[in-house]
């Protein structure tokens, strides 16, 4: 049977198969990444479009206001294009948001991408710096206690650990920020808040916003370290009698990378909705602040970019973070067939 | 035995009082057991009781004269900026908060794990498209969710709380699904099916119980984290609504004036986070208390011995010290003079002394002061070095207590006579001085006797094991490859301790292919490990000396070790699949030995690992050298494991069932490439195998080991013709032969295995032996030699007793 015949006459499905099965691991690799990236992202355009209709009361109304007279009402109905059919509307935000036009605020009648243009790299500065610390903290902290209560070592070390990683992970986000907005700007006074205009205001709001991923993913890092230092091949490693460094650098960290790396995209989408809050206390003039007021006022344009706009950020660091990992560990291609 | 078993025999057995059942000793087993249930036992109260003592008046009421007050008799938390008790309001919010968060999270947690069971049983293309949306949803920050499903649900207290049950079900639906997927996969649930039971009987008697554990800590972590939604939503003014109020709306007052009250936000911060903690904590020990794994563990700890435990010197030094320093750094910053936090102290003390006197204490304070606070510090830190490092703990528990003492005699003076006097104060430091000294000496003393008693025991242990008998026989011989004398390895464990190798006396003969053989748990393996100065945790080898090309391994420095067993000795272990690292190119793995003890590099490396390829028959070895593992098959993976184990030309391999993870037709492979080298390099090979069918094929001779002790010592020549150990014929019974009767039922050694914690006395095969008479069970038979080459540990061959009837 030839392979044209077999594209006519098997199913859709097989056809894949059939398609993919000629590509090599990479680019058969690729190609399922980005058919995932691209139904997920429509989910995303389907969920964020449907808020609207589950928001009670008419969006034509809460635009043209409470005491707006019927006529004006329904002008407002026409523009905002609610008059259509839903597959329409569907069709006419789907093509807005390809040309980055989430539409105008209610409130202050600004472009949602222009807010998003403004208040985006805050956000970004936030949680990316908040990242940062995570990874430079965690994964070393992590593959450190590992290895000092490995096969039950340390045991209070191991307590002490755990009771201070759990109790981290457990304090909200405002909590750390209070706190640390009490101790280092209140009392000690060595820290600013609320100005963004020294560089250092930087520094409470990151850390709060990194304490908790930071403590869950050092446990993620030492149980990993736990479980890799009890696999054979370290075992393996240690009658070859290598020295301690290359058992820990080359035979356990790359093992214990991916675990973390499999989590980071997570942990990045936790620093995101933290950012949310920690802006509010420490007034950083980003999303979060924006998406509270746009709530309180239902101001759908702006709940939805921003909701969309999130989303399509945690999408895509998914992707990138899948990527990362096919590439620091090669069985990832293979696996994932 | 599945654990479901386990679990319900143990809760059959439970006729025990409640706090003497496994599940509640496992439960307190750590400290985390008991706060759990302190905090619970107070939340619960404070819930209940605030809104019965406390009326609307207590914490509505508004008294603008005495707004933003610091704490005092009348407000122990001070007010807020209406002149409330924030004491009161906080206490008030306990039940709304407490309630919001379970319905939540009791929301959560039906949704989640009812649409993550679902899920697990639905047909397979929706089952993936489930799966798929539960993973998105997941990726998705839950806040954000819950703030976006605020809009579509109101700013209100019922609205957070709906939107939060929505946001954040799909981590329990994760979790369920897995779960309910895993679960229903498992071998015994397939065969409870088998066997005709239930659904019903199925889901509560095997399901539930096996998921049970992780559903409850699941369960615990959802309000915790529930809690800190709901809070944070009500913090950012999405959640609690008008005069109603919860710990995230009160910390929205106090953010605002955070420099001018801290304690109107830090109070119900501090509800938070204890509630989060008793949470967390509930979750952890109750997970503990249902996971029967940990009951036998947690069994032997007696009650008296964690309360003991907890009052123990590290425990005091550190609770003491953290209070302390709580009394002195935290606390003052409410006080009336934040900005001289020393006075409100001193102006406590005062108060509780009785005295007036406030600028004599001035004076005499401000010394006293200091010396607390260092005290408290100091004191601190020996408590940490005392919780960390055992060897220090009773120096510093001395040390903090001339610390306690000196630092109480001088302050209590201060109290107690003329402040102004100084001399005073230096008397009652002088007896703080006096009392610390005494206790330095008697320390002193109390070490010294602890370490001479150490001393005496320690060599008291070295000349138990069995020389002597030995030491005629071993000149006669040639000096041997490997020789180990009196090699025990010992694990102290809290139920006891265990030896799974006791007193080993072994030579290895250059060129010898020598066979380890007994049945699992023999401690044949961990004989290897010990050669291999590579013992587990929390195992402790001890040895007269094992010596390897005349070298005594066990003095060696631990620079020189690596270099020289990495370069001597190589090890196989069972499972090809696991003791490579897949992460790393074979080629990588293969050579890096060779680099870092004989630091050669490029090109003759690559040749030298190309050669060992050769000689394990991989053809490519070129190609096959840039794979990584997962591209290699069972048979050819434990082949370059032997080529990497070649690398360096060793003198002994130490090979720990090279062919039990593999099938028949690999296993001769194996046999033959080993064999290979042994002729061919004359490498000394010690094959350790329960199956002494591999061991007659190859070696030369074969020790037999049984509950940790060599049996037998036997040439597989005479194996067949003399006088065996019972166990050493009871093996060879065993092993089925072409010849064989099919008909016939497969011979098998009698009886059980033995219990290393529960060993019998005298010979420890005594139980299974079918010539067992009294002296058995009354002596251990040392192993001694019948002839030149042939050793036994039993007294039926080397001692028999008169009226025993051979065979």
């Amino acid at each position: 049977m030839t392979s044209s015949q077999l594209t006519l006459h098997k199913s859709n499905k097989e056809t894949l198969t059939w398609l993919t099965g000629r590509l090599g691991p990479w680019p058969r690799f690729l190609l399922k990444r980005a058919m995932s990236l691209f139904v997920v992202l429509a989910m995303l355009l389907v969920l964020t479009f449907l808020l609207i209709y589950m928001v009670p009361g008419d969006p034509a109304v809460r635009k043209a206001g409470i005491d707006a007279s019927a006529e004006q009402i329904e002008f407002e109905r026409k523009a905002l294009g609610l008059d259509q059919p839903a597959h329409v509307q569907f069709i006419r935000y789907v093509q807005g948001v390809a040309r980055l036009d989430f539409g105008t605020s209610f409130i202050t009648k600004q472009p949602v991408t222009e807010v998003l243009q403004q208040r985006f790299p805050r956000t970004f500065q936030l949680a990316g710096t908040g990242l940062l610390i995570v990874m430079m903290v965690s994964v070393p902290l992590g593959i450190l206690i590992g290895a000092l209560t490995r096969e039950g070592r340390n045991r209070r070390l191991e307590v002490v650990f755990m009771s201070v990683t759990s109790t981290s992970s457990a304090m909200p986000e405002f909590l750390t920020a209070t706190f640390l907005a009490f101790i280092f700007a209140v009392t000690l006074n060595w820290l600013p808040v609320g100005t963004t205009q020294k560089s250092t205001a930087i520094i409470l709001p990151a850390i709060s916003v990194s304490l908790r991923p930071v403590a869950s993913l050092a446990r993620v890092v030492r149980l990993e370290t736990l479980n890799v230092l009890a696999q054979d091949y370290i075992r393996t490693a240690r009658s070859k009698r290598l020295p301690a460094y290359l058992i820990f650098m080359r035979h356990l960290l790359p093992n214990v990378l991916t675990a973390a790396l499999t989590i980071g995209g997570l942990v990045f989408a936790g620093l995101l909705g933290g950012t949310v809050i920690v802006e509010n206390v420490f007034a950083w003039p980003g999303l979060g602040q924006r998406v509270v007021d746009a709530v309180f006022n239902l101001d759908y344009p702006v709940i939805q970019g921003i909701v969309l706009y999130f989303g399509m950020i945690v999408v895509l660091i998914n992707t990138a973070v899948d990527i990362l990992l096919a590439l620091v560990d090669p069985r990832t291609l293979v696996l994932s067939e | 035995m599945s654990s479901a078993a386990t679990y319900s025999d143990v809760r059959a057995r439970s006729y025990l009082a409640f706090w003497r059942t496994p599940f509640f000793r496992a439960f307190l087993s750590s400290p985390s057991g008991f706060l759990a249930l302190i905090l619970t036992g107070i939340l619960l109260a404070t819930a209940l009781l605030a809104p019965l003592v406390l009326t609307r008046e207590d914490v509505y009421q508004r008294n603008v004269r005495r707004r933003l007050e610091a704490p005092s008799a009348d407000h122990v938390l001070g007010t807020d900026n209406l002149g409330r008790d924030i004491l009161k309001r906080t206490l008030y919010a306990t039940p709304l908060t407490l309630q919001l968060a379970t319905s939540a999270a009791g929301m959560a947690i039906v949704i989640g794990f009812t649409s993550g069971a679902v899920t697990a049983y639905l047909p397979g293309r929706l089952r993936k498209i489930g799966v798929r949306l539960i993973e998105v949803m997941l990726a998705f920050p839950g806040i954000l969710i819950a703030i976006m499903l605020v809009a579509v649900f109101g700013t209100s207290a019922e609205g957070a709380v709906l939107a939060i049950g929505i946001a954040f079900s799909p981590s329990l639906a994760r979790v369920a699904y897995t779960l309910a997927s895993g679960v229903a996969g498992l071998d015994y649930i397939s065969s409870a099916r088998v066997l005709g039971l239930s659904s019903r009987r199925i889901v509560f008697r095997y399901i539930i119980p096996n998921i049970a554990e992780t559903l409850i800590v699941v369960s615990f972590n959802a309000t915790a984290a529930a809690l800190v939604a709901v809070s944070s939503l009500s913090f950012l003014g999405l959640g609690v609504q008008g005069t109603q109020f919860d710990w995230g709306r009160l910390i929205t007052e106090g953010v605002l004036r955070l420099y001018q009250v801290p304690l109107l936000a830090l109070a119900p911060a501090l509800a938070i986070g204890i509630t989060g903690l008793a949470l967390g904590f509930m979750g952890e020990a109750l997970a503990r208390g249902l996971n029967p794994v940990l009951w036998t563990q947690t069994a032997s700890i007696q009650s008296r011995t964690w309360l003991r435990r907890y009052f123990s010197s590290e425990y005091l030094l550190l609770s003491g010290s953290t209070l302390l320093l709580i009394v002195f750094y935290f606390l003052p910053w409410f006080g009336p003079d934040a900005a001289d936090p020393d006075r409100t102290l001193i102006t406590g003390a005062t108060i509780l002394a009785g005295s007036s006197n406030l600028t004599a204490i001035d004076i005499g304070s401000q010394g006293a002061m200091l010396l607390l606070r260092s005290g408290a510090w100091i004191a601190l830190l020996l408590g940490i070095v005392s919780y960390f490092f055992e060897r220090y703990r009773r120096i510093c528990a001395v040390l903090g207590l001339i610390c306690g003492f000196g630092a109480a005699s001088y302050f209590v003076s201060l109290l107690l006579a003329d402040f102004g006097n100084p001399g005073t104060a230096l008397a009652s430091a002088q007896l703080g001085f006096y009392f610390g000294l005494i206790a330095t000496i008697l320390l002193i003393l109390q070490v010294i006797s602890d370490k001479s008693a150490e001393t005496r025991g320690g060599r008291h242990a070295a000349v138990a094991p069995s020389e002597g008998r030995e030491a005629a026989t071993d000149a006669s011989l040639p000096q041997p490859l490997l020789q180990a004398r009196g090699l025990t390895v010992r694990f102290d464990l809290e139920s006891g301790p265990i030896v799974p190798v006791n007193d080993i006396n072994l030579d290895l003969a250059e060129g010898e292919i020598v066979g380890v053989v007994g049945e699992s748990g023999s401690g044949k393996s961990l004989t290897a490990l010990a050669i291999a100065q590579l013992v587990p945790h929390p195992g402790v080898l001890s040895a007269q000396h094992v010596r390897l090309r005349g070298e005594d391994i066990t003095v060696m420095p631990a620079g020189e070790l690596r270099y020289f067993l990495g370069s001597e000795m190589a090890m196989i272990f069972q499972d090809p699949m696991s003791s490579l690292n897949p992460a790393l190119k074979i080629g990588t793995q293969l050579t890096e030995a060779t680099r870092v003890h004989r630091r050669i590099r490029g090109k003759q490396l690559h040749k030298m690992a190309l050669e060992r390829m050769a000689d394990v028959h991989i053809s490519a070895a070129e190609t096959r050298l840039k794979q990584y593992p997962h591209e290699f098959s069972g048979g050819m993976r434990q082949r370059a494991m032997i080529a990497m184990g070649l690398m360096n030309s060793p003198s002994l391999i130490i090979a720990d069932e090279p062919t039990t993870a593999l099938d028949v037709t690999i296993q001769a492979q194996i046999i033959d490439v080993l064999r290979e080298i042994n002729q061919e390099q004359g490498t000394t090979i010690m094959l350790i195998s329960h199956d002494i069918g591999v061991i007659i094929e190859i070696c030369s001779r074969v020790l037999v080991m049984y509950a940790g002790r060599i049996v037998e010592d036997v040439k597989i020549t005479e194996l067949m013709t003399t006088d065996k150990h019972p166990y050493t014929e009871a093996l060879i019974a065993a092993v089925p032969a072409f010849d064989s009767n099919r008909d016939e039922p497969l011979a098998s050694i009698p009886g059980r295995p033995p219990d290393l914690d529960n060993l019998p006395a005298g010979c420890a095969f005594a139980p299974r032996c079918p010539y067992v008479f009294e002296r058995c069970h009354e002596e251990t038979p040392p192993l001694l030699h019948v002839d030149e080459t042939h050793r036994i540990a039993c007294f039926l061959r080397t001692d028999p007793p008169e009226d025993a009837t051979r065979e």
